[in-house]
């Protein structure tokens, strides 16, 4: 496609978003806010993982950071929704700065592991500390308002959603274009690569990390305030794995496959909650975990392979693969 | 806090951490042969739990149909990959060892139904049982994609685990269990009351230790494995299928999993998710060891339960804070020590 194709294209789809409320169904509307609210930790991740080569399994304790910051301080002390942005933003960065700090210069797989403690060391903690209600969690938090107009009904959440969705989006667009985008891209071809073009590559992860938790944190403040709930569940690992789930099936090396991600995996679960209890009433709950982790690991199991699959999986593969910018495949060894 | 209770935290500690000393030997082992980071370890361990207590109340435990499932699944996978390499004379081998084999407890739990057997062939009963599950796995899910980067291995053995979990609620459903205790007598030690259990626990840790020690120091498949983990191509040339490798360690890493569970069974009430806190737990140890280090690793699991029994009399609501909250330092340390030699083998 053209630069000017592409434009088009890209008004087209942004005014198809913004007619949706009026075409779709109220429910409907309210699965584009999931997936709008899940595709901000995807993009985050394919900052992260995809472009920049760092596996995270934590994304969802960065999530539950700042949704958690932005509920106490909305109602335990009564201030604006959109402080609770600023507190959010702050915090989350905070955490993601000290967190990435200390692990970063861990190479691969240690820092993949370290990402599973301190996501479970973060989701305990939203489960026992007291003054954000420990597994209760907080209820009533109250919407975030613009200009004296509260944003309660789903349709009117959905037009911010979006339009810090298609923001993101348009950021990191530019961000991989520019200078500091073009040092994370080269951060997959290896430590020796990115140092002799004068890169400190070190600086340049913890960058990363920080944006993609930023992301996250965005993605939390929506959710406490489009839910007007927060309790722990929602920032598990598992959910954490979710996410990186939604990731790799939009494909991992493009932004857009944020989205298309969210959408994919967001649609499916909500099938599988419509059709499992009728192939297998009483244990759907458990049984959805055991269809989409069997459907992750056959992905990441066609993914290397399969290339005509199309879901453009293989960058995962790559990603992963490559963190050395290798290319080439190792002998198969059985 | 008086040298008392600090005494009886330290003792509590220690047969926690010996438990997970088993666990992250395990850990190591799968690790070095197989660079995979086998995160549903953890399950296995809860899964002898569970399949005890079902013997023993007598009723057929869900790991007969686990099993069984992956049986199968395992069994089509390798007939297809068989006949798809033009081997079909081969079929006969693959119905033994992923068909007959793993089913041969389930069908002793087929004849013993309704009796309730004594506690030494129960144990052995239910560490028979959960042995296959691990090598299943790995011929299912693994074996597919052995030569892939330790990231893509972990990725998908987190889905694994996952998975398993599920599949634990479905098979044992959502009930936790306690087994009897192994031994209910009691010592007293310079006016401490040690318990029997206790160190049963700390014993069959130290013995088992030895007996992973002396396997690889001193036979001859202790060293093929060594030199699978070693390389992996250099193993082969000299005659070692890392497949066979992969499958032996699974099965020595399975048992001592299976070992910790019978060990914690009595100690703490298992649920069908307990595995993945404690098998996370022998990880911090397992990290402090560097993944590949034995005794270091043994040495951290130890610090981690005793980290653990004292984090829960200070904050209990906290502890698991405290315990994962610990890697950060020791990650810090271990970045500062040999992060440069890590990333230039992330994969290999």
């Amino acid at each position: 496609m053209t630069r000017f194709q592409l434009r088009l294209a890209g008004c087209g789809a942004i005014l198809l978003l913004a007619l949706a409320p009026l075409l779709l169904s109220p429910f409907s509307i309210t699965l584009l806010n999931y997936i709008g609210i899940y595709a901000l930790v995807a993009l985050g991740l394919v900052l992260l993982t995809g472009i920049g080569g760092m596996l995270s399994f934590g994304q969802a304790a960065f999530v539950g950071i700042a949704a958690y910051a932005t509920a106490w301080l909305t109602v335990k002390e009564d201030c604006s929704p959109w402080l609770g942005l600023v507190l959010a933003l702050l915090l989350t960065g905070g955490v993601a700065a000290i967190l990435g700090a200390v692990t970063l210069r861990l190479g691969g797989h240690f820092l993949a592991l370290s990402t599973i403690a301190w996501g479970l060391a973060i989701y305990f903690l939203f489960g026992n500390l007291a003054i954000v209600g420990q597994f209760n969690g907080i209820s009533d938090v109250p919407p975030i308002s613009i200009g004296g107009f509260a944003l309660v009904s789903s349709v009117s959440i959905y037009y911010l959603i979006w339009t810090v969705l298609v923001a993101a989006l348009l950021l990191a667009a530019n961000l991989l274009g520019s200078r500091q985008g073009r040092a994370i891209r080269a951060l997959r071809g290896g430590r020796i690569m990115v140092e002799s073009l004068g890169i400190n590559p070190f600086r340049i992860k913890l960058a990363t990390f920080v944006m993609a938790a930023l992301l996250s944190a965005l993605s939390g403040w929506l959710y406490a305030h489009m839910s007007r709930f927060v309790s722990p569940a929602p920032f598990d690992v598992n959910v954490g794995i979710l996410y990186l789930l939604m990731a790799m099936v939009g494909g991992m090396g493009h932004l857009l496959g944020a989205v298309v991600g969210a959408a994919v995996v967001t649609l499916l679960k909500n099938s599988i909650q419509d059709y499992l209890p009728i192939i297998a009433p009483g244990a759907s709950s458990q049984l959805e975990i055991v269809v989409f982790a069997v459907l992750f690991i056959l992905l990441l199991q066609r993914a290397r392979r399969d290339r005509a699959l199309r879901i453009e999986v293989s960058p995962i593969g790559e990603a992963i693969g490559s963190y050395r910018g290798r290319i080439s495949r190792p002998p198969r060894a059985a | 806090m008086d040298t008392e209770i600090a005494a009886i935290l330290a003792m509590d500690g220690i047969a926690t951490g010996a438990i997970y000393v088993l666990i992250g030997l395990g850990f190591v082992l799968i690790f070095a042969v197989t660079r995979v980071i086998f995160v549903p370890f953890g399950d296995i361990a809860a899964f002898t739990a569970l399949t005890l207590a079902s013997l023993e109340t007598g009723r057929s435990p869900g790991t007969v149909g686990l099993v069984a499932a992956l049986a199968v699944l395992a069994l089509l996978m390798e007939s297809f990959t068989l006949l798809k390499a033009r081997a079909p004379h081969l079929l006969p081998r693959a119905f033994l060892c992923y068909l007959i084999l793993p089913l041969l407890p389930a069908t002793a739990v087929w004849f013993s139904a309704g009796s309730i057997l004594a506690m030494p062939e129960r144990i052995a009963l239910s560490l028979a049982l959960v042995l296959p599950i691990a090598p299943l796995l790995d011929r299912v899910v693994f074996r597919p994609i052995a030569d892939a980067s330790v990231l893509l291995l972990l990725t998908v053995a987190v889905a694994l685990h996952f998975a398993l979990v599920g599949l634990g609620l479905l098979f044992f459903g959502p009930e936790g269990v306690r087994t009897e205790p192994l031994t209910d007598a009691n010592f007293e030690v310079g006016g401490l009351v040690v318990n029997a259990q206790t160190l049963l626990i700390v014993g069959a840790s130290i013995v088992f230790s030895a007996l992973l020690f002396l396997f690889f120091e001193f036979t001859l498949l202790g060293k093929a494995l060594r030199a699978t983990a070693i390389n992996r191509t250099g193993a082969r040339l000299v005659g070692i299928r890392p497949a066979t490798s992969g499958t032996i360690a699974y099965l020595l890493a399975s048992l001592l999993a299976g070992i910790s569970g019978v060990l914690i069974a009595p100690v703490a009430t298992i649920f069908y998710d307990s595995g993945f806190l404690i098998g996370l737990k022998a990880f911090v140890g397992a990290i402090i060891g560097a993944m590949a280090s034995y005794p270091m690793t043994a040495l951290g699991a130890v610090l981690v339960g005793l980290l653990e029994s004292f984090a829960s009399f200070w904050t209990s609501a906290f502890k698991e804070v405290v315990v994962f909250g610990i890697l950060i330092p020791v990650l810090l340390w271990r970045s500062l020590s040999l992060a440069a030699a890590e990333e230039e083998e992330t994969d290999e």
